[in-house]
């Protein structure tokens, strides 16, 4: 039975061995198959190193193999062995030769005696990695340098709506500190929460949103207008992550708008006071004017009432009277009479001209010949009188746009002037000339003719080119020439005249726009007029 | 053959200028004066119906328009002539419709010569 046992320790024993043996042989190969330089060291000697670090640090097995470890690694980082040896189970980060290493120490084998304590080193290659981590680094920097330069606040959101990052200019609009703003919900930063995060949200299914008009409220209560740019941000996958956005402050902008549209209003308050002013003003004259006008009207009736008896009863008085004497007495109140006559119905004819709203009544074909030898026709007697013969040289053909009324009224007083100013038994022509759009008619007198002083004044209102006998001439109104100016210049012409000088005669023109014969409507209805 | 004029005129020296010149013209002329429009209309109410109607336009109460525009409506414009004794070219909004009913115009204040021409031709018209 004892043998039994014996032989029983030692098959054990044997086995055992076996086991450690094989132990030893796995972990030497993973060890040596690893590819982190690695060391084992015992008290202060190396006991083994793996290929990895003979490969490494350019060494072979017999420069480590029991040698002391700053006979091996440079000197500058044996302090650093140094202490993971002393304090194991520490990561180090060192450099040899330019390359960065991650060193960690753990005890292999504990003993009482340090010079028994067995530690194994491993040493990996971080330079690679360190390298990219700078490179993230260096980048990261960069972004946030970007970020951080723009003058409008930026923010960056992630998809559950907090705030992962920020920029300077955020902070100042907002009055909080980046660590306050980043995880922060970041809609309740606005006036309106519920429509910032509706816009947000609208970025997410969107991808982009512009000018979104949001009102930042600041931590001290004042309230910054914006205009929101916001567009989602992805990762290498595509897959959306965020949301970057640019709020541009633009309360100044709105500030300057608002004084602008004030500005606006208050120059429309002003303008409908003014145009409301100059209304009533323009009101005012044209009701003075109509005064002024209704005065004249009433006061031409007026006197042309009692003027008619007179002009019908005193040429019958003076028929029937045989005393010479009396007869000449009646002679001046007559030539009175009619000078008070003719003063009346030119100033009538001058005031209804200059009247506003004085409608003329044109007639597109009006017949120039025709209408020049009805007047002749009224003209019969004082042309009979001083024997002076009219021509009328007008071409029958010759139609133009003319109110018939008036046109009659410029003959008329072109008549009475050149008769005025002729002698007995001359010839006053009256011819036209067509072109292109108007008619020239000339009215050309055998008379005495006029000064260039005469002919500058001959159309101003009350001139009489005879001043000589201004007191005595019963037969001007120094009106007459006036109301053709005016008549003349309503129809859109032109009025001029000319001399030879005194004793040679004048020519007075006058230009009217030439008629159109198919509008020409003739007009029965008044008798002396069809 | 009597030849009835009408006269109506709120100035009697019109009235009575007239219807001296016309009168002593000839036998056979008649002028009736009235001292407006309502006067007219009362005479021509009453059949003392003219031939031609010399009418002034300015007249207080009733003027020479409103006054045509009756003769019209009550229906005595048909035969007779009307002829107006003041300007044509005083601007009135009444004109409108009422001009076809006027013959002529006789501008105040015309000469005796220029009364008779008018009404021989008037009345020449007339036949």
């Amino acid at each position: 039975m004892e043998n039994k046992v014996i032989e029983n320790d030692i098959t054990e024993c044997k086995r055992a061995e076996k086991e450690i043996k094989y132990l030893k042989e796995y972990n030497k190969n993973i060890l040596e198959s690893s590819p982190n330089p690695t060391l084992v060291v015992k008290g202060n000697q190396i006991e083994y190193v793996n290929k990895s670090f003979i490969s490494t640090f350019g060494k072979t097995k017999n420069d480590c193999i029991s040698k002391a470890l700053k006979e091996v690694m440079p000197v500058e980082v044996i302090p650093v062995f140094e202490e993971l040896l002393q304090d194991c189970g520490t990561i180090k980060e060192l450099e040899i030769k330019g390359r960065s290493f991650s060193v960690s120490s753990f005890v292999v084998k504990k003993a009482e005696a340090e010079e028994e304590r067995q530690v194994m080193i491993t040493i990996s290659d971080i330079t690679e990695r360190k390298k990219m981590g700078e490179e993230i680094r260096r980048a990261a920097a960069y972004t946030h340098s970007l970020i951080e330069a723009s003058l409008d606040p930026l923010v960056i959101v992630g998809s559950d709506g907090k705030i992962t990052d920020v920029n300077e200019a955020t902070e100042n609009v907002t009055g909080r500190t980046r660590e306050e703003l980043v995880g922060s919900d970041f809609s309740e930063y606005f006036t309106e929460p519920a429509k910032a995060k509706e816009d947000y949200e609208q970025v997410f299914e969107k991808g982009t949103v512009r000018d979104y008009p949001l009102e930042i409220r600041h931590k001290n209560g004042s309230i910054i207008s914006v205009l929101y740019n916001a567009s989602v941000y992805k990762d290498e996958s595509g897959k959306v992550i965020g949301v970057f956005a640019v709020v541009r402050d633009v309360t100044e902008q709105k500030k300057a708008e608002d004084e602008l549209r004030e500005a606006d209003k208050m120059l429309r308050i002003v303008n409908k006071e003014l145009e409301r002013k100059v209304k009533a003003r323009t009101a005012e004259i044209e009701r003075l004017l109509k005064q002024k006008d209704d005065f004249i009207n009433q006061l031409g009736h007026d006197l042309k009432t009692p003027l008619t008896p007179l002009t019908i009863l005193l040429p019958i008085v003076k028929k029937r009277v045989d005393d010479p004497k009396l007869k000449e007495i009646l002679d001046v109140t007559i030539e009175n009479t009619d000078y008070m006559k003719n003063l009346v119905i030119k100033t009538l004819q001058l005031t209804r001209l200059d009247t506003p709203g004085t409608t003329f009544e044109i007639d597109e074909a009006t017949d120039l010949s025709g209408e020049l030898n009805k007047v002749i026709k009224s003209n019969k007697l004082i042309l009979e009188k001083k024997d002076i013969k009219l021509e009328n040289k007008i071409d029958e053909k010759i139609i133009v746009r003319a109110d018939k009324l008036r046109l009659s009224e410029l003959f008329d007083n072109l008549i009475t002037n050149a008769v005025k100013f002729t002698p007995d038994a001359g010839t006053i022509t009256f011819d036209a000339k067509e072109d292109k759009d108007f008619v020239t008619v000339s009215v050309k007198d055998t008379g005495i003719g006029m000064t260039q002083e005469q002919i500058d004044h001959i159309f101003d209102e009350f001139y009489k080119a005879d001043e000589s006998r201004h007191r005595h001439d019963f037969d001007s109104s120094g009106l007459g020439l006036s109301i053709c100016k005016r008549i003349v210049e309503k129809h859109g012409g032109k009025i001029w005249a000319k001399s030879f000088g005194e004793g040679k005669g004048s020519i007075f023109y006058f230009t009217l726009k030439r008629g159109r014969q198919e509008n020409h409507v003739e007009n029965n209805k008044n008798y002396r007029g069809g | 053959m009597i030849k009835t004029v009408l006269v109506v005129d709120d100035s009697p020296d019109v009235i009575y200028a007239i219807k001296h010149v016309l009168e002593n013209l000839d036998d056979e002329y008649k002028v009736i004066g009235a001292d407006g429009g309502m006067q007219c209309l009362e005479l021509l109410e009453n059949n003392q119906i003219p031939d031609i109607i010399l009418l002034d336009i300015m007249m207080p109460v009733m003027d020479g328009w409103d006054t045509i525009k009756e003769i019209v409506d009550r229906g005595y414009a048909a035969g007779n002539i009307i002829a107006i004794l003041t300007a044509k070219d005083v601007p009135d909004q009444k004109m409108e419709g009422l001009k076809e009913y006027v013959i002529d115009y006789m501008t105040k204040p015309f000469d005796p010569k220029e009364l008779v021409a008018n009404v021989k031709e008037y009345f020449a018209y007339l036949k």
